[in-house]
């Protein structure tokens, strides 16, 4: 006979949870997605490679201060489309 | 969601995430992080975005790949990317063919020319010897020679009379030692002919040479 404890019920809590996770993923990845493609591939070299702007910069072919503004406006820009 | 001022901070915040920065700076920026609410929530966001890393970097491999300089291959590679194509050419087995059947005959004639004796190839020599041989029984006049005439040269500018003499050397089987007393009376004949046709020999008697001296300046 196996036993049920309560933490193994799937409450309503969990539920909405999940939901709202996936919401906040799902924007996330839409912000990031807006970007324009120049700004899109500097920011997740930056981000989720963790590249330098100096390595960004040769992977892009621009400069180091080139890639710099492009990352931040790209940060900007995701920020603004997460408020609105 | 505002921005920290501190564009020095925001600027390596993604450095803190992934672990690039030096002790004090991380420290230094930790610190930073706790009491700045900008850059803590510009890190958590940070962090969801490399938390959904599907999201797909589109970045253009082909692009970075044209880019990047093009390998030099080495000498092996380059020789087996050349020795398929050999392997598979006709025409390569045609001419591997060719030269070796040209290195065996050239090879072959090289080895019988050297063992050849020696014959007919050195009648020129023989002809030269026998020709200018001193010899006292030889009743061929003996021209005042110049350098000019020496006997080398007398077998090689006639070329007519070289092949005379050949065959008369020939008949009679003269060796390389042998002198003008072993000729015939007809043989001598012949070669004194073609002595006397061999062009720049100077006449037999030397040509007078008067000298003027002007009195006066001749005796000072």
């Amino acid at each position: 006979m196996v036993s049920i404890e309560p933490s193994d019920a799937s409450t309503e809590y969990d539920a909405l949870d999940g939901m709202l996770a996936e919401e906040a993923e799902n924007r996330v990845i839409k912000a990031v997605k807006s970007l324009s493609p120049t700004q899109h591939e500097v920011f997740l070299l930056r981000v989720e490679q963790g590249l330098s702007y100096k390595e960004i910069a040769e992977v892009v072919g621009t400069t180091e201060g080139a890639a710099r503004v492009h990352y931040h406006h790209a940060m900007r820009a995701v920020k603004e489309f997460l408020n609105d | 969601m505002t921005e920290c001022m501190n564009a020095e901070v925001r600027d390596a915040l993604p450095d803190l995430l992934h672990g690039r920065l030096g002790d004090l700076d991380r420290a230094t920026m930790k610190a930073h992080v706790e009491s700045c609410a900008d850059c803590r929530a510009e890190l958590a966001l940070m962090e969801r975005v490399r938390a959904y890393a599907p999201l797909g970097p589109s970045i253009d491999v082909s692009r970075i790949v044209s880019m990047l300089p093009a390998p030099v291959p080495s000498a092996e590679q380059q020789v087996a990317q050349i020795a398929p194509g050999r392997q598979h050419s006709g025409m390569s087995k045609i001419w591997k063919l060719a030269a070796a059947v040209a290195l065996i005959v050239a090879g072959t004639l090289t080895f019988s020319k050297s063992r050849e004796p020696v014959s007919s190839g050195s009648t020129v020599a023989k002809i030269a010897t026998v020709v200018h041989a001193p010899s006292a029984a030889s009743e061929v006049p003996a021209p005042a020679v110049t350098p000019e005439a020496q006997p080398k040269e007398v077998a090689i500018t006639n070329p007519v009379a070289v092949a005379t003499s050949k065959r008369v050397v020939s008949t009679s089987g003269l060796s390389l030692t042998g002198g003008v007393q072993d000729l015939t009376d007809t043989q001598l004949e012949a070669l004194l002919r073609e002595v006397d046709n061999v062009e720049g020999l100077p006449t037999a008697e030397p040509e007078t040479i008067s000298v003027v001296v002007d009195g006066d300046e001749g005796l000072q």
